[in-house]
This record gives structure tokens, sequence and C-alpha cells, in this order.
């Protein structure tokens, strides 16, 4: 469902070849994902995910962590499982093999979305947001440019606490804090991110800002 | 659901932080601090109407455009080769065009442009740029030019300059030594020279010089309004063809459509009607950054209680064998191939083969993470040796720990802790067990050939059949055979006389009775005889027109921007049937009758070099097919995702006379990766020559499978250049 954007860019790949066939497993089919960018629903996956499906996700992955995610532009949603931890990181991934790294609660790399934030400097804005202070940061995301140079995007960002609400969603039930981070650039464009934050210092919800092809994501700790 | 109503306060909270500061009609912008894209000439040049301007496009901009002028039309690609240098190869068809050269009606005629742009704009400084229009060739539209432009507040653009030659014509206002004329008895067009093809320094800057100008408005981002004086007279086509010359003035206006393309439309010299179309692009920004593939594994960290633990070494050779079955089946999820394995107490060697990622980096990357995974939590040292027709071509030396800590770091700290060496005496054995192995496709082709005055573009559509049979991985055999499905190619019927033996020019005879044709069948060794060094032999049909040997030497360091090239072929001309039968390399003109025999021995000694930031250049040296001694220079700019341009130039001892048309070989290259389209990993590319003639002086034999640019792929510099993908 992610992708269903994407494909539309497949038909300039008819302009190379139109359709191939043969025994290695490597041969580009440009034919069959011009196909797959003309099915109605894309991947098949529905645009918003029912009660049902989440909670068999939630049973399915026996006790690994869970975190709900909706990309706001492309009206996609869907459950991440923990895969990997490289401690501070852990890293989720979707059944269609997408992969979201997330330290904390804040996300610090995607892959497989199209346009992925390859790495951040977070350190600074993450503490702020972990201790819930005012205060500024610098703060750093990585890009991939179309010729795969890397463009790195230096921010400052302001970061204020907000009001405290109460948290409650999927098996996650804490009092919170709400963080909210105003990022200026001169290379990239202005974001405002919002976090909420648990008395821990774990980010158990946001709405986060991954760059202009992905735009803002939100995120919900659904299982630890 | 419960979260629902969290997450839409935290989108209303955001947006409303956005609304509040201002900034989402910040984002609603774009790209901040982009150059713009200037307005197109009818000439596809940054410019006016019909006058050039000292703009220049954004780096890297390639951009196809047509524009039709009464009775001229001008089909133009320029690429923003450097962000101050531009250049341009146009294809020009005159209609209505009575004079010498026309062929039914219509003058054909091509040319080549470039413009330096000096100075760029300041606060206080306008742009300034100096160009030549039309510097090869018989310059039918040859002039040159300094010109600037200089932004002003409200919108508007001012230009102003000084032409020369064809932009010198009009209400010239001084003259600036002799020029000879391009335009004979009764202003009949003659051309600069005979044969065309070569500069024409001898004319730049002299003559008579006259002034134009202009002013542009641009109400909003897509819109722009264009008022010019024109200093060309449009004495060519006025004498020769059907133009009227009322005015000097021209009037125009751009539209910019969403993705970039602009229309213009025209009113021109008082009497005609011009349209245009400009198609804008970039390959550095062009299709989905960093692709939309699947996500690599992650890395799996071990725990440090395992990292000392040896145990499992009494046992090695079984637990190398399960160890690269491990590997085997994870790689090819990854879409990568073993072709061996080397697995010691601390350190693990695998041949890579990477069918699918244009870039090196990921392939490395790819397999790198795979090893987290599947390797002895002792094995600290990574060695990945990448294969390319079974030869080790770098050994790139990593630390599992520095995968494990800097996973999720900027990439260039992998790159800071990475090694990558010759390969040579470091490769695992080839592991023989699939092989011999058959790889067969099916897929479609297309051929072409350009600027026949009598047909300027003919394409072939058809299918061709692969076959691809590895006795081991660097003993392969291949043949390829194509079928024309639709297509004119065959209706080649031009006969132009040549001097020199028909070593290129029969093309139109094996384009009609080639089909079906073997394109290829060969077999062919590749090796490494040494340190530094990697070496081909090739045996069979080696192309279109010739079978015969091939062998070729490589020198070049892992780490070295140089490398050098020594290449002897012996060749036999192919009978036009393009089955198996040969002739002899002798050719009979079809308009003179004279016959001529070429040497079976040919070759060349080449350097390459890799001048940093894309550019690359190569010089070849030697005996080309019809026994001409020459040297073909390639320069060409290159993106990291595969794009290509560049362009040729082949001079050898044949004179310009017995050259023919054109004067000596030249033409330009666009390579343009398969996966800008696809959105997904691919090595595919495909590349386009454009010669402006096919002549048989500096012509090479096209053997498959040339060293150079499969060594480079994995050598450092190449490597590097992608390294942004290692994580990808």
């Amino acid at each position: 469902m992610i992708r269903r954007t994407l494909r539309r860019l497949a038909p300039l790949g008819l302009l190379a070849a139109l359709a191939a066939c043969g025994n290695s497993p490597y041969q580009a089919d440009p034919f069959s994902t011009l196909y797959e960018s003309l099915r109605p629903g894309g991947d098949g996956a529905p645009g918003a995910l029912t009660q049902e499906a989440i909670a068999q996700t939630l049973a399915g992955a026996g006790d690994r962590a869970v975190t709900f995610l909706e990309i706001d532009e492309r009206e996609s949603q869907s459950l991440l499982v923990n895969i990997e931890s490289n401690p501070p990181y852990r890293t989720y991934a979707t059944p269609t093999r997408q992969a979201v790294t997330i330290r904390d609660g804040m996300i610090v790399a995607t892959r497989g979305l199209g346009g992925d934030l390859m790495s951040v400097d977070e350190d600074e804005l993450l503490s702020l947001v972990r201790s819930r202070t005012k205060g500024e940061a610098v703060y750093i995301q990585r890009f991939l440019r179309s010729d795969d140079r890397t463009v790195p995007l230096t921010y400052r960002c302001s970061v204020e606490p907000d009001k405290s609400i109460d948290v409650s969603m999927g098996l996650i039930q804490t009092p919170a804090r709400e963080v909210v981070a105003a990022c200026t650039s001169d290379v990239g464009p202005p974001f405002v991110d919002y976090y909420v934050v648990d008395p821990s210092g774990q980010i158990v919800a946001s709405r986060q800002w991954l760059g202009r092809i992905t735009g803002y994501v939100s995120t919900h700790v659904l299982r630890r | 659901m419960a979260h629902a109503a969290e997450f839409h306060a935290a989108k209303r909270l955001g947006r409303a932080l956005m609304a509040g500061t201002g900034l989402g009609a910040l984002l609603a912008a774009g790209a901040l601090h982009a150059q713009e894209m200037p307005s197109f000439n009818l000439y596809g040049m940054p410019g006016m109407i019909d006058m050039p301007s000292a703009e220049a496009a954004p780096d890297g901009t390639l951009a196809l455009s047509y524009g039709k002028l009464g009775d001229s039309n001008r089909g133009t690609l320029i690429f923003q080769i450097t962000p101050k240098l531009t250049g341009a190869f146009r294809y020009t068809g005159i209609q209505d065009y009575q004079a010498l050269g026309a062929v039914d009606g219509v003058y054909y005629d091509r040319s080549f442009d470039l413009r330096y742009q000096l100075w760029d704009e300041t606060d206080l400084r306008p742009a300034v740029a100096v160009g030549l229009q039309d510097f090869i060739g018989t310059g039918v539209y040859s002039g040159e030019y300094v010109v600037a432009t200089k932004t002003l507040g409200g919108n508007f653009k001012v230009t102003a300059g000084l032409g020369w030659g064809r932009l010198g014509t009009y209400n010239s206002v001084a003259t600036f030594g002799s020029r000879p004329p391009i335009l004979g008895a009764n202003n009949i067009f003659t051309g600069a020279n005979e044969t065309g093809g070569t500069p024409t320094y001898d004319r730049w800057f002299r003559g008579d010089v006259a002034p134009f100008g202009g002013i542009s408005w641009s109400p909003t981002d897509r819109l722009t309004f264009k008022l010019e004086y024109s200093s060309d007279d449009y004495r060519v086509e006025s004498t020769n063809a059907t133009f009227d010359h009322a005015a000097p003035v021209n009037l125009g206006v751009d539209y910019t459509l969403k993705n970039g393309t602009q229309v213009s439309a025209y009113y021109a010299y008082g009497s005609e009607v011009g349209l245009q179309l400009t198609y804008p692009f970039n390959p550095k920004t062009l299709g989905m950054p960093g692709g939309v593939e699947d996500a690599g594994v992650p890395v799996k960290p071990r725990e440090p209680s395992d990292v000392n633990d040896l145990g499992w070494t009494a046992n090695l050779p079984q637990r190398q064998q399960s160890a690269r079955e491990r590997l085997a089946t994870s790689l090819q999820r990854e879409d990568l191939e073993i072709e061996g394995f080397r697995l010691e107490p601390r350190r693990a060697t695998i041949r890579l083969r990477n069918p699918l990622y244009g870039a090196p980096s990921q392939a490395i990357g790819r397999a790198a993470r795979v090893m987290t995974r599947t390797l002895p939590a002792s094995v600290e040292e990574f060695v990945i040796v990448p294969v390319e027709n079974g030869m080790p071509m770098s050994a790139v030396v990593l630390q599992r720990s520095d995968l494990e800590a800097h996973e999720n770091d900027a990439a260039v700290e992998m790159l800071a802790r990475t090694r990558i060496t010759d390969a040579f005496g470091q490769a695992p054995e080839m592991d023989l067990t699939e092989y011999p192995k058959f790889i067969w496709a099916l897929e479609p082709y297309y051929a072409y050939s350009t600027f026949d005055p009598q047909s300027p573009l003919r394409m072939d559509f058809g299918a061709r059949l692969t076959g691809d049979y590895f006795l081991t991985p660097n003993v392969i055999l291949t043949g390829k055979i194509k079928k024309r499905v639709i297509g004119n190619l065959d209706q080649i019927d031009r006969e132009d006389e040549s001097k020199l033996p028909r070593v290129r020019t029969d093309y139109g005879a094996y384009n009609r009775e080639g089909d079906p044709a073997i394109e290829q069948l060969t077999i062919a060794h590749f090796g490494r005889p040494g340190r530094n060094l990697y070496s081909r032999f090739t045996f069979g049909i080696l192309e279109q027109m010739y079978a015969g040997a091939s062998a070729e030497l490589l020198w070049k360091p892992v780490a070295s921007r140089l490398a050098l090239g020594v290449e002897v072929n012996y060749v036999r001309r192919r009978e036009f049937d393009q089955m198996l039968g040969i002739q002899e390399n002798v050719t009979v003109d079809p308009v003179s009758g004279a016959e001529l025999t070429f040497p079976e021995v040919n070759g060349h000694v080449s350097a390459y070099y890799d001048f940093g930031n894309g550019f690359h250049g190569q010089l070849d040296v030697g005996r080309y097919l019809a026994g001409d001694y020459g040297a073909t220079i390639t320069v060409h700019r290159e993106f990291a995702n595969g794009w290509k341009v560049g362009a040729f130039a082949t001079f050898t001892d044949v004179s310009e006379e017995e050259f023919g048309e054109g004067s000596f070989d030249k033409g330009i290259l666009i390579t343009i990766p398969l996966s800008v389209g696809l959105g997904t990993p691919s090595r595919t590319t495909s590349t386009v020559a454009l010669r402006s003639v096919q002549r048989d002086g500096g012509a090479r034999v096209f053997v498959p499978d040339r060293l150079y640019e499969k060594v480079r792929t994995w050598h450092e510099p190449d490597v590097v250049d992608s390294w942004g993908r290692f994580w990808r």
C-alpha cells in the first residue's frame, strides 16, 4: 500500500524494455511492475487497518514489540513488528519487508518507503525530548538524492514540553507529557514534530517528519 | 479505536503549529535555494526567443527541445556539463529548401554549441556568457556571442549582447577582421567547408558584429512573457527557402507545466509563428531517491560473551559447509549469489556475484549484513570479494564490530573503516557445484539509425533470444539471435561513395539481408593473470559485421584513478545475411567500383582516467578497422546512479577528403539506467550513441564485455561514489 503511489513511476521503465522472459531470477521485468501499478488497490493491503488485523498481529507477534505507523499523505497504515535490536536501536518491519528503525520511540531510519531517511544525528534532540526539557538542539537528517549522493540536512530545533495527558492505547496505559520540537534549516523544509513521552522517557506516540517524500508519519506504540 | 483520537489530536496540533508560524506556506514552496530553470530559446539553449542569454541551467540538467519557426525545425539536446558550461547537439530540418544539399525539399543539418558563463549573477553584476553556436560543421547556424543578463525587481530580466556570424547579420555596427562567407554567388548557402564536421575556428568572432537584446517578465512561476530584438536577418532561409524577414522584433510566451515541460509560442520577424516544447530534467533528481526496493536485513549484534567462543572450530570443515548453505539461502533473498566461501576462526571470505544492484556499495552492504546474521560469533573480519564473469574484482574488508557499532550512523563512518584491496590471491576457490549452468532470456530489442536525410530516424523493434552457457564462472559460451518484428532499417538504400574500405558503410546491406541475424556467438575466458591485472579472450562472432578473436589485458590498481589497457583483434568480415559465413576482408564500393582490402589485425592501447566529480576520460591509440592509425578521445560525465553523458572524437591518418562527410568520426553518448524507470535496482543500462555520420575512418570493432567498466565498478573510486547506498 505504501508503495502504490511509487509504482506509478513504473511505466517509465517501458522506455527501456517491454516484456521479457527467461530463467534468470534477476531479469528486470518492467511489464509485471506496470501490471501491478494498474491493479486497483496496489498491493491489495487496506488503506486503514481494522481492529481485527491489529489484534491478529499482536497475537501473532508473540511478545515482540508492535508499533502502529501511519504515513499521513499516503493515507496508509501498517503495523511494525520488532525484528532486531542493536541497542539503543530497534528495527521494526512490515510484512512487505519495509523497515523502520526506532530509538526510544524516535524514528532514526526507514528502508523501502521511497525517499528513505537514511540516518540521523539525534542525540541532542532525543535527550531534550526524553527529559521533557525546554531547549535548543542540533538535529541532522540524511537522505539519498536520486544520483545516490547523500544529502545531509542540518536542523536547529526548539524543543518545548506541553501539557500532560493520560495515554491509553493498545497494551499501553501510562501518564505522559506532550513535547513539541519545531525545526528549521537553511537547506531543508521546516517541520514540527510532536511527541508523547512517558515518565521513563520513552516516546509512546508521535508525529514525525521523515523528509519531503514521506512527509509526516504518526506512530503509536501498541506493545513495548 | 481508542488511540485514533490521540492521533488526530497530534495531527491537529502539528497543523495548528505550522499554520501559526507560517511554516505551512514555506513547506509548500518546496526546494529552498534551488537554482531556477531558465527559459529556453528556439535553439534549445537557455535564452529568450531566437537569441541567447547569459543564463545557465542547474548543473547536470539535460533538456530536450523541439522548436518550429516558419519552415525551420530544430530538435536540440542540451547538457549542463558543469555549472558554467553548456553544450548542445542539434538536428535541423529546413523545409521548402531549394538550394544545394536538400533532400525532397528539406535541408538537414547537425550542429553543436558550447556556452561558457564567465561570471554568474550577483546583486550588482549581471551574468556574462560567451558562446559558440554551430561551431563544428557546415555552419548554417554558425555564430558567436557575448551576452549579459541581469534580473531586476518585479520579476523582470534584461539581456543584451553582441553577435558575430549569423548573429551579426542584421544592422551590424562594426566589423572585426574578415570572415569567410558561408553564402556563395546569389546568396546560395555553400557552407564553411566542403565536408563539414571540423571546428570553424578561422571564423570565430570575426566579421560583422551586431547588437541584440531583450526583456522577459514572469508574473507567476509558470508564465513568462518575452520581447526581443534579433540581430539575425535569416538570409540563408530567405534566399534558399521561404522565410520572410519583415521586422527584427520577436514576441513570445512560455508556460511551464507541472512536470517542468515548457510550452512556448512566438510571433517572430514580423511574419512567422513559432512553437516550442522543452523538457528539462536532471539525472541528479529524476526518479525515486534511494529507490523503493525492500529493506535489507538488519545487523545482528553478537553477545559479547560469544565473541571469543572458538569451540565451533573443532569441526571447521563441517561448519564451513553448513555456514555456506545458510549464507547462500540468506543472500538469495537479497538477490545476491555466493560463488565461493572460506571460513576461518576469525575471518570469513566470500566470492559475491551481484546480478541486481546498480550501486556496488548496496550489494556489499547487504551481503555484510547477511554475514552478521549467519556466521559464528568469533568471526570478526568479513572479506567480500565481488566477482564479474568469474574474475575477483576487489576484496572489501569489513570488521564485524564496526558493522554493529555504525549501523545507524552516517554511511561515511563505515566507509572510513572499510578497506578495499586487490583480490588477487585472496579469493576463495570457485565453487563449481552449480556448474555448468545455462541462463537464457527472450527479450525485446530495438535498433536505430539516425540522421539519414532520406529518413532521419529509422528503427527496428523485435525479439532477441540470448543464451549464456557457463562452463565455469569465467568460461562462457554466449549466443544471441534476433528477429525483427516491425521496423524500417531494411529500407536503408543510401549509398555514398567511400574512399576507404567499407568497414562500416555497408550497414545498409547488413540491415537488409540480416533478418533473422546471429548477433553474437562467442566463447570467452576471463582471468586474473597477476596483481592489478585482468584479462579477457573472446573468440567467435563478435558483432554484426565481424567475427574473429579478441584479446585484452587491463592494468588497474584497486585504489587508482588510472587504468591502462591493451587490446588486439583479429577480424574477418561476416556475410551480409549474418549467419555463420565469413567473407574476405575485401569491399567493393557501389559508386566508384573500387575494390579495397583491409587488414585482419587491429587494436589499441588505452588509458582511462577518473578525474573525480563524475568526470571520466579515455584515450585509445592504435590501428582501426580500415587500417588507419590514430586516436580516440572520449570524455563523459557520470552520475553515481548510472546516467552518463559524453562525447567522443576519433582522429586518424585518414584525410578529411578521404573520410568524406563529417571529416572525422565523432558523436555523443548517453547512458540511461533502467532503474530510473523501475524505481528498483537494476544493473541494466541502455546506451544511445548519436554519431553525426557513420563513415569508415576511425571505426572500431565492437567487442562484447570489454574489461574496464566492469572492473572499475568494484574499485575504490566507484564504490566510494555510491557509498550512500551501503546501508540501503
